[in-house]
């Protein structure tokens, strides 16, 4: 029997985890990965990769605690297993700490997290410029380790890897029954969507293994990651902004602030610094249409913008995309290609 | 020593006794050879010599302080510990030992916010103490960071495991701070003598006017102890950098770390869990490894793929009660002082600065008896 062949562009936390989710759960399907860049060139190998959700505004509350819970749980399993160190995945403790008291002082994940409770002013004193914080416990993906890792559970069920910039989804159409676009930002070419926009993130990794909690202000713009091989410090947030180039300013910034909520950085060398675009949007996009092609209606399933949160919702938004194609198969079968 | 150098410093004595005598009675200045010999430089002689400099170095001039031991860092036991800041679950009635254990917390936490605490070795870890069953609330809960109750999911994670806490610690690695120490007292011209001290007589005769003994688990060999044991512990040193919380089991069935315990450090992992009261045996035991190493791996899975980099063995001064007090002892016609500061178990690094800042209360004692303050008001 003909296979169904799947097409998942983009090989980024989010390519791979849906390409795996797909593999593994419809074996009458044959998925191959086409990509311009696998790690470690991705954005998802340079994100810290702390599992740590924002809100969206216009999806369901619910819709997103699934994505998150389901992605966290998974996580965990790993954590907890042999395979932890292979897949750089593990337990991440530390603070997320406010220059003012916040509105929402319990955002919507607080139970899925462990141990989500407001700092007691013993700890508020270890940061003297903020008025308010939350601790909690959660999980640390290092795609630098993860997506080999998901490759290898990929080609562990027969997927297939192609290394090729995608530049026009009709002409993949050709070749495939069914398209999953996972590029990121490479959406805004692809899809011609102007809906997603980079939002630049700069980020330094430094040598103080001395750390092991993190440290965020919820500004985003300031947060202290201890990694496995470094501890990664940032950032920035420039919407629109294109540069893959390091800044220097950017890094003295980055230094000082970080510096500030952790004195002994003064002390630590820095190994490297790295720049990568999150795919930002108003929301992630996770929907399907339909290209027609050559008279074929080809499902084109769209998992992208997931903006700073990549990491954070995969394994979730991955079950999304598949259940969306797999719907899509039942409810249109695919026709024979020309 | 000749019978001719003994005479001299016999002699000399006498006339040290002599005159401060005379001071005592026509008062003046105190110029008067105070020397003050600490045996042993783990973290509590070391720790110690720092607090009597600290606050005596203006008050009582000269001040000769001095350190023998046999071993120095990095070969004592303070050196081999993991060095996370945690005491027992119960301090059994020695609430001074809940003092002494809070004082070398905040005092730890007061150099976070400098630079300086790298150079210390101190940093700040959270971590999990896992229980077989309910437990009551231990000593260090108001001490420590956030604590809290383990939550029913965390538990999950630990199967064997169904209570337990949350809280941030504080990591105080040996290593590194006992060369910040010798430091420290180096540059305040504390001398250090590497031998090992046979009895306290033997510093008496080369001159000594107050001895403080920080011997650890062989104090013993000074001045018989009974209640002084050997606590063995073996560790095994490990790479295994995504580990990010300490993990302590307490399972009273066997009783205080003879249960798995996993505490990474600022390079490796110390994965130990054995206590061995008598076991004077410092070589590492292969049938403790592999015992260790499966307990842990039962607790923390991912440490399968671990690399093993290194085995250590130490020997805890345990004791029921830190022996922390004054003896006079008389030998022929000669009286000196000793402060006893040993025993302090698997909590050494934990307590030291606080049993270090009463060290130096119980020689203000002394020195007050001795006249040889100018200010007879405490300032301890």
């Amino acid at each position: 029997m003909q296979r169904v062949k799947v097409v998942v562009v983009g090989a980024g936390v989010v390519g791979l985890s849906t390409a795996v989710r797909i593999a593994e759960a419809l074996p009458y399907c044959s998925v191959t990965v086409i990509a311009e860049k696998f790690s470690p060139n991705t954005t998802s190998d340079g994100a810290a990769g702390i599992l740590l959700p924002t809100e969206f505004p216009d999806i369901p509350l619910d819709r997103q605690q699934r994505w998150f819970k389901e992605t966290f749980d998974h996580l965990l399993a790993i954590a907890y297993s042999p395979q932890a160190a292979d897949a750089g995945v593990y337990l991440s403790s530390g603070f997320h700490i406010f220059k003012d008291v916040p509105c929402e002082k319990k955002p919507f994940w607080a139970d899925l997290v462990f141990g989500f409770r407001n700092m007691s002013d013993k700890e508020m004193k270890l940061f003297p410029n903020h008025k308010f914080g939350q601790a909690f416990t959660t999980l640390k993906c290092e795609c630098l380790s993860y997506l080999p890792w998901l490759e290898k559970r990929f080609r562990a069920v027969g997927g297939q890897i192609l290394q090729e910039k995608v530049t026009d989804l009709h002409k993949l159409a050709l070749n495939y029954d069914a398209i999953i676009n996972c590029s990121g930002v490479g959406s805004h070419f692809l899809v011609k969507n102007e809906e997603v926009y980079p939002v630049r993130g700069q980020m330094l990794m430094v040598n103080a293994p001395w750390l092991k909690n993190f440290v965020r202000d919820a500004d985003g713009k300031t947060y202290i990651y201890p990694g496995i091989r470094y501890v990664n410090i940032g950032g920035t947030r420039q919407v629109d902004d294109w540069r893959m180039e390091v800044d220097k300013e950017d890094s003295e910034g980055i230094l000082e602030r970080c510096s500030r909520l952790e004195p002994s950085l003064r002390v630590a060398q820095v190994m490297g610094e790295w720049v990568g675009l999150r795919p930002g949007r108003a929301n992630p996009r996770v929907e399907r249409e339909y290209l027609h092609v050559q008279g074929r209606q080809v499902p084109l399933v769209h998992n992208y913008g997931h903006g700073g949160c990549g990491i954070t919702l995969s394994w979730g938004t991955a079950l999304d995309a598949l259940n969306l194609l797999r719907q899509s198969l039942f409810d249109k079968p695919p026709q024979a290609r020309l | 020593m000749s019978l001719h150098c003994l005479r001299l410093v016999r002699a000399r004595h006498t006339l040290k006794t002599c005159l401060g005598q005379c001071r005592f009675l026509f008062g003046g200045t105190k110029k008067f050879d105070m020397k003050v010999c600490i045996i042993g430089a783990g973290v509590i002689g070391l720790s110690t010599a720092q607090s009597i400099y600290q606050h005596f170095h203006g008050r009582v001039t000269p001040l000769n302080i001095e350190v023998y031991a046999d071993v120095f860092t990095p070969l004592t036991t303070s050196d081999g510990a993991a060095g996370l800041w945690q005491p027992y679950l119960y301090d059994k009635g020695n609430v001074q030992e809940t003092k002494w254990n809070k004082e070398t917390f905040d005092y730890l936490l007061s150099f976070l916010s400098s630079p300086d605490s790298i150079q210390m070795g101190i940093f700040l870890q959270s971590g999990y103490n896992l229980c077989t069953e309910p437990m009551e609330d231990p000593s260090f809960k108001d001490a420590v960071l956030g604590f809290r109750q383990l939550t029913k999911r965390e538990l999950d994670m630990f199967p064997g495991y169904s209570f337990g806490w949350f809280n941030t610690a504080l990591m105080i690695e040996g290593k590194t701070y006992l060369p910040w120490l010798m430091d420290w007292l180096g540059q305040r011209k504390v001398q250090f003598y590497q031998r090992k001290i046979g009895s306290f007589q033997e510093l008496v005769d080369s001159g000594a006017d107050v001895i403080i003994n920080c011997s650890g688990v062989r104090s013993g060999d000074l001045q018989p102890d009974p209640e002084l044991k050997p606590g063995r512990g073996q560790i095994i040193k490990v790479d295994a950098p995504w580990l990010k919380h300490w993990i302590l089991t307490h399972d009273s069935s066997s009783g205080v770390y003879n249960s798995p315990y996993i505490i990474p450090g600022s390079c490796l992992v110390t994965v130990g869990g054995v206590f061995q009261v008598g076991n004077w045996n410092l070589q590492n035991s292969s049938v403790d490894h592999k015992r260790i190493w499966e307990a842990a791996c039962k607790l923390e899975p991912s440490l399968q793929h671990a690399r093993k980099v290194e085995d250590w063995t130490g020997l805890r001064p345990s004791r029921s009660k830190v022996r922390l007090e004054r003896e006079t002892i008389r030998s022929g016609s000669h009286v000196f002082e000793v402060i006893h500061n040993y025993g302090h178990g698997g909590f050494g690094l934990t307590i030291h600065r606080g049993c270090a800042e009463e060290a130096a209360r119980l020689f203000e004692q002394i020195l007050e008896q001795k006249g040889l303050l100018a200010h007879s008001k405490s300032r301890l």
